[in-house]
């Protein structure tokens, strides 16, 4: 009944030619209030965005490199209001994986024959500001970089508890990430035995915010 | 009735005008929505990462770079100069190298070479199968850091081998190979050293001219050739 009375007014008031007015205010008050009660997460790279291992050195080769903290990202997780549907976010989580664009499994060099395999290179994440709802135990240690995207982070600390809120600040809430590359019997470059070549690729850093 | 009239005649008039403006609100409406549903759920960062390998490979003689053998006794002619136990015939090579790697050992000429009055300098002088090198291991690692010494075809023999000319093929010039380990053969060189000890008309065998320096009565000059170690990453 209501909705009839209401269709029935809006008709009165378009024929008295009020319609452009209308249309605006709904507009222009509306849409502010659409556009601000969303769910949202972002990522930003505050530092280390660029990663180069050089080996120029036997020791190098025989010991392998580490790049301790070399990345920091902040983490933004906001659950809002959803509209015109409201979905309860309750969970988040940080993942990784290599843009292996031919499926191989390896870094490419500047020959297509120079290969090395994506899992020399091993990535690690730790705690840097807030972050308290972050669980870190799946890079505790080390995990191998692939082209299959892995759990680097989870923000499902309370299981089936909603984490969210507390939303997290890419201001508050920030992360290391640790490299190595050829550390460990595997993953030694003098038993791989690699050609010299510059080998490179991306990697993927996912932030997924899900129900 | 005039409510009608009046009525009738503004939808008259705005009904263009009107439909106009409601499909362009319903535009608008629905762009507005449309990006209110489209906010992410999930981000991408892109973090390029490189990894640059240099080639390392390097071999140095630390001792014993310039052997010479100097036969002024009878003794010597017959018998030879053995390498002895002074290390005075020795010459110490390590090797540092970031893949792996194979050996060459060739001498210059196919002979040594007479120096001071050569009148046939195309030929020999004295046969090359006069100087005899054992290969002894000095590096880290039993068996040698993933290093095969003995099959190579050059010289194949454990003790004992007689000095061939350098051709640039393992089938014929090879001293040391990769061995296919999974370790490989790269290393420091602590982890790659080795000693060529050397000795000249001792007829020892493992190749080495049966005829003693006396018997082959070469003139008594100067005789001399370099002797290679081409080090190439397997």
């Amino acid at each position: 009944m209501q909705f009839v009375a209401f269709f029935v007014f809006l008709i009165a008031v378009l024929i008295m030619g009020l319609l452009r007015k209308i249309i605006y205010i709904i507009i222009s008050v509306v849409s502010p209030i659409i556009g601000l009660s969303q769910s949202s997460v972002r990522i930003s790279v505050f530092g280390g965005g660029n990663v180069d291992f050089i080996f120029n050195s036997i020791g190098d080769y025989k010991a392998g490199l580490i790049y301790p903290n070399f990345t920091l990202i902040g983490i933004e997780v906001i659950d809002a209001v959803d509209l015109p549907l409201e979905v309860d976010y309750t969970r988040w989580e940080l993942r990784f994986e290599a843009n292996d664009a031919n499926g191989d499994g390896n870094f490419n060099g500047s020959k297509p024959l120079n290969i090395l395999p994506l899992s020399v290179i091993e990535l690690s994440a730790t705690q840097f500001a807030g972050c308290a709802g972050c669980d870190f135990s799946f890079s505790a240690g080390f995990l191998p970089l692939s082209n299959v995207s892995q759990l680097l982070v989870d923000g499902d600390l309370l299981g089936a508890a909603d984490d969210i809120p507390p939303n997290l600040s890419t201001a508050l809430d920030q992360i290391n990430i640790t490299y190595r590359c050829g550390v460990g019997v595997a993953n030694n470059i003098l038993r791989l035995s690699p050609a010299a070549d510059y080998y490179a690729d991306d990697i993927f850093i996912d932030l997924i915010m899900s129900p | 009735m005039l409510f009608y009239y009046i009525c009738t005649k503004q939808q008259t008039i705005l009904k263009p005008k009107l439909m106009k403006k409601t499909i362009l609100a319903s535009a608008l409406g629905l762009i507005i929505t449309g990006s209110a549903f489209a906010q992410p759920v999930s981000d991408r960062s892109v973090i390029p990462l490189g990894v640059t390998l240099v080639q390392i490979l390097r071999i140095h003689i630390t001792n014993g770079g310039n052997i010479e053998f100097v036969f002024n006794s009878i003794n010597d002619y017959k018998l030879g100069i053995a390498n002895g136990a002074v290390g005075l015939y020795d010459t110490d090579v390590v090797i540092a190298s970031s893949t792996d790697w194979d050996l060459h050992m060739g001498a210059e000429d196919a002979g040594l070479m007479a120096v001071d009055n050569n009148p046939n300098p195309v030929t020999a002088s004295i046969a090359l199968n006069n100087i005899g090198v054992t290969v002894a291991w000095t590096g880290d690692g039993t068996p040698a850091y993933g290093v095969d010494i003995i099959a190579s075809t050059g010289y194949p023999n454990a003790g004992v081998n007689d000095l061939v000319a350098f051709t640039g093929v393992m089938l014929t010039d090879g001293l040391m190979a990769d061995a296919g380990t999974v370790a490989g053969s790269g290393g420091d060189n602590v982890d790659l050293a080795f000693t060529l000890n050397w000795e000249c008309g001792t007829m020892a065998g493992g190749g080495m001219n049966a005829t003693s320096i006396l018997a082959q009565s070469p003139a008594p000059q100067r005789y001399a050739t370099n002797v290679f170690l081409d080090l190439v990453a397997n």
